[in-house]
């Protein structure tokens, strides 16, 4: 079967409001970015995925109006929407369309502009006979999931506190993160207003602008275009019922991710995913669930997620580094936002990570979440896979 | 290989998006005489702007057989979405993907919100949509050597009226009259593929494909020659190792009537001719095309549907099966099957 590589990635500076840039501007700016990193012009893509909720922004069909700027005149050029799981979801068809054979590369790019509309409106546009009376957009689901985390699992605001401060200090270290703040403090966080008890403000990720590209090469190209290729060893995705009241104990359940990632554990033959991995960039909307991850991803026990942030596992400089880009919590344009997760576990490989380079990095996990529990999860890894 | 095939009736449907894509699914499923366990992948096309819901494939997980599986949505017409699915199975990393395309265009108006497909700062100002972008390509058509009375006799023959009735028809925009476009209406429809190329009683083998997609600005584009379609085209045809004289029957996808003349052009075809339904030995949109009634987003898989049924029945031996998404069909799809004993 066709090895397929990240060989290039490319972001925005991600921030609240890109009012210099229109949409196209936005792609054009993380697309130049990633042809420059690797070396290439547009000519080389042959493919284009793109990843966007345009529902946020009041579109229909923005790859139409958009998609020249992602070099997509005359190619072949679709585009995937799946809530949160957007980029991921297109970082893994853009995977498949190489793998197919059908193409030797595929650029794949997510991008929102939530300045330009009113997302918490949109996400409130639920199945209109049941879930949207009860809607409240993501902040609501988050605030009910979390409750029945913290009962169930024991897991407390400090926890999560710390989790906030941890993500917003490895953001300032991203050059591209829209929420820099090496100064926050622990106390800070645990007193940031209350939105929706018990989620606080620093709890909660941002809506951002923003746009993130990576290109993908078979083998035979990959290896000319990086001398570092960021291979795809496994990928796999999960989806669940539509219904709010059908997804009791979210967090502490969680079973999208945990079976989409034991699929790709058994596959790898990962036993223990904290030593196996050397990086972790995954999906984390709110604090909590960055805890409840912990767990579901099997870095720990059940229970165990406050221990792990408590005693610095997963700080920079720990045994697995959770999110040294800053995570979702930090930047969160939501169609850019799994594709954002994907280049930064692919630059971590290619040595390109700067300051939140963590040294070393053969083997990355990266993992998607939105919607209703849907959940991706794929490995990448500096050796070819077999 | 298209394993099976199913379809709701097209038309005004009462019942919610579940439930007609539950009925194609099912149809498909038994079509194909799998069950959703043998499934590896379903990728699906919908539009949120147009289920009014977002994430819109969320609504239909339990009836696509997708709860604690793999899925993707696509945002454009089903034809893409199958396009990803062929990709997937090519990888050799999948068995059996399912295809499931839906809209309710009644439940929305259609024609406003294409206005928000368009450019908003140069083209949505100007109030360009679908009807307006094809009324402008119809009208550089004509001014080209363009026939007015070709295009009624594509929309009398497709939509089964007289050419007296397209005529008389409203204003659209003009030149387009009201019955120069295919109507608008309810349905879903859903194909399996499979790996297995062994496998009966199906014997549809896909041996093309091909997806291209223009310039966005109008002036940029070439709204005669249709450049995208024919990339696509000739890509399939490449692929598959066949010329277009070879082809037995063409399934293309025409929402306005000026358009099928177009598109088979691009493709070359023989010149198409809607009064004879055989032109040269391609039979052309025998299903009636978009005309019979098929909504947006899912009229390219029914294309495919139909291609494919046609092959299975023994109708065909090589079909073409066309998909089509944006102003003036901004974008293409093009499918080639083939019958194998």
């Amino acid at each position: 079967m066709r090895r397929v590589a990240i060989v290039a990635t490319g972001q925005t500076d991600h921030a609240k409001a890109r009012d210099d840039a229109s949409q196209p501007e936005l792609i054009y700016e993380a697309v130049s970015r990633a042809l420059a990193d690797g070396g290439l012009s547009p000519g080389d893509i042959d493919a284009v995925v793109l990843a966007n909720m345009e529902l946020f922004e009041g579109r229909m069909l923005p790859d139409l109006w958009c998609g020249e700027a992602a070099t997509a005149f005359l190619k072949p050029c679709i585009k995937i929407a799946t809530g949160g799981t957007s980029g991921t979801s297109a970082v893994i068809a853009g995977f498949y369309q190489v793998a197919s054979g059908l193409f030797d590369t595929a650029l794949v790019v997510g991008w929102e502009k939530h300045s330009e509309g009113h997302t918490q409106t949109g996400m409130s546009m639920t199945d209109p006979l049941w879930d949207r009376n009860v809607a409240g957009g993501a902040l609501n689901n988050f605030a009910i999931s979390i409750s029945q985390y913290m009962r169930t699992r024991g897991a407390t605001r400090e926890a999560a506190a710390r989790v906030a401060v941890k993500a917003r200090h490895n953001a300032a270290l991203n050059p591209h993160a829209h929420l820099k703040m090496p100064d926050l403090t622990f106390e800070q966080a645990m007193e940031s207003r209350v939105l929706a008890e018990p989620v606080r403000l620093l709890d909660m990720c941002p809506q951002s602008d923003g746009a993130c590209a990576v290109v993908f090469a078979s083998e035979g190209k990959a290896e000319k275009i990086s001398s570092r290729p960021a291979w795809v060893h496994a990928a796999a995705t999960r989806h669940d019922k539509p219904y709010l009241g059908d997804h009791g104990d979210r967090l502490s359940t969680m079973r999208t991710l945990r079976s989409a990632a034991q699929e790709v554990y058994s596959k790898l033959e990962i036993r223990e995913p904290l030593k196996e991995f050397d990086v972790a960039e995954i999906y984390e909307p709110v604090t909590y669930a960055e805890l409840a991850w912990y767990e579901a991803l099997g870095f720990c026990k059940e229970g165990e997620a406050g221990r792990l942030i408590e005693e610095g596992v997963t700080h920079l400089t720990g045994e697995l580094p959770v999110n040294p880009s800053g995570g979702v919590l930090s930047t969160n344009p939501v169609g850019a936002s799994g594709v954002i997760r994907a280049a930064e576990a692919a630059l971590q490989i290619h040595g390109k990570g700067g300051r939140r380079q963590v040294p070393d990095c053969r083997r990355a996990l990266v993992t998607g979440y939105g919607v209703y529990s849907w959940s991706d999860v794929m490995v990448l890894g500096a050796d070819r896979p077999n | 290989m298209v394993a099976g095939v199913g379809r709701t009736t097209y038309g005004r449907d009462e019942r919610s998006i579940p439930e007609i894509v539950y009925e194609a699914v099912s149809c498909a499923l038994a079509d194909a005489r799998m069950t959703r366990d043998d499934l590896d992948y379903i990728v699906t096309a919908s539009i949120d702007l147009f289920d009014g819901k977002v994430a819109s494939s969320v609504l239909i997980t339990e009836v696509i057989g997708a709860v604690m599986k793999e899925e993707a949505r696509v945002s454009d017409d089903g034809a893409a979405a199958f396009f990803q699915a062929a990709a997937m199975i090519l990888s050799g990393r999948k068995k059996n993907v399912l295809v499931v395309a839906h809209a309710k265009n009644t439940e929305s108006n259609y024609d406003a919100l294409t206005e928000w497909s368009c450019d908003p700062l140069f083209m949505q100002p100007l109030g360009v949509n679908d009807p307006v972008a094809a009324a402008l390509q119809a009208d550089l058509w004509l001014g080209s050597g363009g026939q007015t009375e070709w295009m009624d006799r594509v929309a009398a023959v497709r939509g089964n009226v007289s050419m007296e009735e397209v005529r008389i028809s409203r204003f659209l925009a003009e030149p387009l009259r009201e019955r120069h476009r295919a109507p608008v209406c309810d349905g879903a429809c859903a194909v399996v593929l499979t790996s297995n190329v062994e496998r009966r009683p199906s014997n549809v083998v896909v041996t093309g494909l091909g997806l291209c997609v223009e310039s966005h600005y109008l002036g940029d584009r070439d709204l005669i020659g249709c450049p995208a379609l024919k990339s696509a085209g000739d890509r399939a045809f490449h692929l598959a190792g066949w010329k277009q004289s070879e082809l037995d029957l063409a399934e293309i996808s025409a929402p306005f009537a000026h358009q099928e003349i177009l598109w088979t052009r691009a493709l070359g075809l023989p010149s198409a001719d809607a009064r004879r339904s055989t032109i040269d030995g391609v039979s052309l949109n025998p299903s009636g095309g978009w005309f019979a009634g098929n909504p947006y987003v899912v009229a390219g898989l029914e294309r495919i549907c139909c291609a494919a049924e046609a092959v299975r029945a023994g109708r065909a031996s090589k079909a073409l099966a066309h998909g089509c998404w944006g102003p003036a069909g901004q974008g293409h799809a093009v499918v080639l099957l083939e019958g194998r004993n």
